[in-house]
């Protein structure tokens, strides 16, 4: 969960960082759960979606509670019913979260929507829980932090969604050895050691070039 | 077996909300090209949910199902099936 006017946070996963490196778990019980993956780094993905509140009433007019039941979590429509029965402006609010959340997530059309609710979070903002194939989809993407904010007039509601992933740095290519370290020196100059860019014979015995013939150096 | 294609396209320009007339499209083109939202695939689904006294399984509320008229056609036939 994002605080209200604070800078935005990017998680680089350092434990040592200044910053606020926190993931949302930590933030909101305000104890380090331990390192996180110094193996990875952060990246974030960004979903909006702006959906119209008539839209909403005519959807609600027309197919009433089916409606709701289809797109929005039992604890939603609690949220969102009021004495004069659901809210449309909150309804098409959460309904912009969603879609939000669909597009940063690349989900797959309105099944997904009962797998993404919208809760107010201890502060009193509203934050995105996860469940069933979309929080396993987004497990399976990196997901550690999200932020959400929702705004809506008369007319229109809109959200804007943020998930920060943890993905594995980019594997760097090692060069492939050119030398076994463990080889011994005679091994890898068996007919001596290159001094000044030519091939000698080892300390105290002829200083001549090396001859390559295997015949000439067993006899000698 | 019932064929709903004209079922369908009534359903599409009623609840549909597409930028693009339905009598403009063909069984196969793209119904999120022509402007089809999730939400309005929602309103879709129930409004032939009405129309045939159905239910749309889980299985089949995923994107692909009202990608095209020939695949919401083929979809209901399957439903159709299931629900006899």
């Amino acid at each position: 969960m994002q605080r209200p006017n604070a800078a935005p946070v990017i998680d680089d996963g350092d434990v040592d960082a200044p910053g606020d490196g926190w993931d949302r778990t930590e933030r909101r019980t305000g104890e380090r759960r331990g390192s996180r993956r110094p193996w990875a780094q952060s990246t974030i993905r960004v979903g909006n979606h702006m959906a119209s509140v008539a839209d909403v009433a005519e959807s609600l007019d027309r197919f009433g509670d089916r409606f709701v039941r289809h797109v929005f979590t039992a604890a939603e429509a609690a949220t969102c019913s009021g004495p004069a029965g659901p809210s449309a402006e909150r309804l098409a609010a959460r309904l912009a979260a969603k879609e939000a959340v669909a597009k940063a997530l690349r989900l797959d059309g309105p099944a997904t929507y009962l797998d993404i609710e919208v809760r107010t979070d201890p502060d009193g903002g509203p934050e995105i829980a996860l469940t069933g194939d979309v929080e396993r989809h987004a497990e399976a993407m990196g997901v550690v932090d999200t932020s959400l904010s929702l705004t809506h007039d008369d007319d229109r509601a809109s959200a804007v969604f943020v998930a920060v992933l943890d993905t594995p740095l980019p594997s760097i290519p090692l060069p492939a050895p050119t030398l076994d370290p463990l080889a011994k020196l005679s091994d890898l100059f068996p007919a001596g050691i290159p001094v000044d860019g030519s091939l000698c014979r080892p300390h105290g015995t002829d200083h001549s070039p090396i001859h390559h013939d295997d015949t000439q150096d067993d006899d000698r | 077996m019932t064929d709903h294609t004209q079922l369908i396209r009534t359903v599409l320009a009623d609840h549909g909300r597409l930028a693009t007339p339905v009598d403009a499209l063909a069984d196969d083109d793209s119904l999120y090209e022509a402007g089809l939202t999730s939400h309005a695939s929602v309103n879709v689904m129930l409004a032939l949910e009405d129309a045939l006294d159905l239910e749309f399984p889980e299985q089949f509320l995923k994107r692909t199902t009202f990608e095209s008229i020939a695949n919401l056609r083929a979809v209901l036939s399957d439903v159709t099936a299931i629900d006899a």
